[in-house]
């Protein structure tokens, strides 16, 4: 019975997603890109690191689907198995700023004294430019994918704080909040079970657009040699790369740049998709 | 007078003092109220919005929004223990156990993200040392005494499917669950529509009697007041302004206020032009004026009132009223 019912509560949701046909492309376009990561290994025709000068600046033809780079690695292979660095990190970025935003957003919603601190501090991290405050902390561990990951985490945690926030000072106030204090909860049990679960929507509609954010900053990352060091291919550093011969070599730049671009639209109608499907009170 | 007091006191509040601290200034929300409340009785707390009715029971739960909220003084003794002088952490304890709360906006006041068993046995498991099997069984005999139909079923739906009666009927139950000794209604039933109000009031009179508690209710409607409550109080600007039995109250209002609520009151037996309305508007908690805080909209008002406040006083037996002038009002009332 329990099961049939909060299913149907799903199925609702579920059938307004559906109904969304841009975010249905979103997700689409997220699941192609996911699927490409995942089997990067098996579908690329080429080792992605093996150097082969003859075949340097070919222009994409049936042997090398998106052409060859300057030392003639397949440009194909590379940005499959960019993908992976792409969606590593994002991935990475996500949980690490959902859980940190919704440790330091609960605890500023709930008390009132800390809430002053942590976003005052949190506003001082948001003060600086995105991608420099990326730099100069990559600048600091030293460049590799996991500490691209880092860096954006430790930049995208502020908005997610904010974002959890205001929606613990929205719940904090509502009567049933009253109502499990007036039943002898603890703050600890109140934080956790009536205002968290009622935080998540909006949580997960922000960490689907941190993914997005995430991606296109770890491509600048790379592009300034921030990201992960080549020969290792990620889609910034294969576009910073092509940066030199982008008059006689167009596509090292334009293939790496569609994949950036339909991953960050993906995931952006993915999560204006989720925002309309979970609170519909948003959509007007 | 013995008599009176042989019924088992279960709360009195003595001279309480709950002042917000704001930047404005003091506000004096809850300024030297006095109450007595019997195992088993309903008092009824009533007044307008703003009159500090409802500050009156968050500080009895010790739910003040502390800042700026504060007791200042007074004692709040519950069963002989002073709940002002408790900490938090005993404050939990009798919370939900001894004393329970019901809201305004049954909408509201239950979580939308779990099933109302759920919430129930929640409450249960919290101050009860059962199990989880025997939480659900309670849970669901909770909500048949609420009147709740096919409660099996029932206690696996989550707020969002009940009706608004159903809900408000969902926490009672929720209020309910642990056996309190003392309900505190904050206007259970203004949100509610008309029948369904009778029916939560005649609800909440049952369960009174078969769990011998004793509920205070605030309210602004002084119909539910007739039909529940044995004991009130009227409060206005932070103080208690009447205070009697029911029957006296309405047999023989004797604060021009509580004259001027009942005067309001739409008559079906008389047929009338216009409504009587009370003159002016609530003073600003944050200036009260000199004497009488009701001096500003009195019809009988006189220098006396402009200067000094008067006290609480017994004109006859069981009757308290805080007014210089309560024998012309009689007069007032004659001319009516």
């Amino acid at each position: 019975m329990k099961s049939q019912k909060s299913k149907l509560g799903e199925n609702k949701k579920w059938q307004r997603l559906k109904r969304n046909k841009m975010a249905i492309a979103g997700l689409l376009i997220i699941c192609a890109i996911l699927l490409i990561a995942i089997l990067a290994p098996y579908i690329s025709p080429y080792d992605p690191l093996v150097l082969n000068i003859r075949s340097r600046f070919q222009s994409p033809n049936s042997e090398f689907l998106f052409g060859t780079d300057n030392y003639g690695r397949d440009l194909f292979s590379r940005v499959l198995y960019g993908a992976r660095v792409s969606l590593k990190v994002g991935v990475i970025v996500v949980f690490i700023t959902s859980a940190l935003g919704t440790f330091f957003g609960l605890i500023a919603g709930y008390f009132r004294k800390l809430d002053y601190v942590i976003m005052r501090v949190m506003d001082a991290f948001m003060s600086f430019p995105t991608i420099l405050l990326g730099i100069s902390i990559v600048a600091i561990l030293s460049p590799s994918e996991m500490n691209a990951a880092i860096a954006l985490s430790v930049v995208y945690t502020p908005r997610t704080t904010r974002i959890v926030r205001s929606a613990v000072l929205e719940i904090k106030g509502s009567e049933f909040v009253r109502a499990a204090k007036s039943l002898g909860a603890s703050d600890f049990r109140i934080i956790l079970k009536h205002i968290l679960p009622n935080c998540l929507t909006p949580l997960i509609v922000q960490s689907t657009f941190v993914f997005a954010y995430a991606v296109l900053a770890e491509a600048s990352l790379s592009f300034v040699g921030a990201g992960p060091p080549p020969p290792a291919p990620s889609w910034g550093n294969i576009l910073s790369e092509g940066r030199q011969y982008i008059r006689t070599a167009p596509w090292i730049t334009i293939f790496p740049g569609i994949f950036i671009a339909l991953t960050v639209l993906g995931l952006n109608l993915t999560g204006d998709g989720l925002r309309d499907a979970l609170d519909p009170k948003m959509k007007k | 007078m013995r008599i009176l007091d042989e019924r088992e006191k279960l709360l009195e509040i003595r001279n309480l003092k709950t002042y917000f601290y704001t930047e404005e200034g003091v506000l004096k929300a809850v300024d030297g109220v006095d109450l007595l409340l019997h195992s088993g009785e309903t008092l009824g707390l009533v007044g307008e919005s703003g009159c500090g009715k409802s500050v009156t029971s968050m500080s009895i739960m010790r739910l003040l929004p502390s800042p700026p909220g504060k007791i200042v003084d007074g004692k709040i003794l519950f069963k002989g223990r002073d709940l002002a002088q408790l900490s938090q952490k005993e404050m939990r304890k009798l919370r939900g156990n001894d004393i329970s709360m019901i809201f305004q906006e049954p909408m509201t006041s239950l979580n939308p993200v779990f099933t109302i068993g759920n919430q129930i046995s929640e409450a249960i498991l919290l101050h009860k040392d059962v199990t989880k099997r025997e939480a659900r069984r309670q849970s669901i005999e909770m909500l048949k005494k609420v009147g709740i139909p096919s409660p099996e079923k029932r206690i696996d739906d989550y707020p969002h499917q009940l009706s608004g009666g159903m809900r408000q009927r969902a926490m009672i139950a929720l209020a309910l669950s642990c056996d309190p000794q003392l309900l505190i209604a904050d206007e259970p039933t203004t949100a509610l529509d008309v029948t369904i109000q009778a029916q939560i009031l005649e609800l909440m009179n049952d369960l009174k009697k078969s769990y011998n508690m004793s509920i205070m209710l605030i309210t602004h409607d002084l119909g539910v007041v007739a039909e529940t409550c044995d004991t009130v109080a009227v409060m206005y600007a932070g103080k208690i302004v009447e205070y009697t039995d029911a029957k006296g109250l309405f047999g023989n209002p004797s604060h021009p206020y509580t004259w001027g609520l009942m005067n309001s009151i739409p008559r079906l037996d008389q047929n009338i032009e216009k409504l009587h309305t009370i003159a002016g508007v609530v003073p600003n908690p944050l200036d009260f004026p000199e004497g009488c805080k009701y001096n500003t909209r009195c019809p009988i008002a006189d220098d006396k009132c402009l200067q000094q406040e008067a006290e609480l006083q017994e004109i006859r037996k069981g009757h308290k009223v805080r007014c210089w002038h309560y024998e012309r009002l009689e007069q007032l009332k004659k001319v009516h």
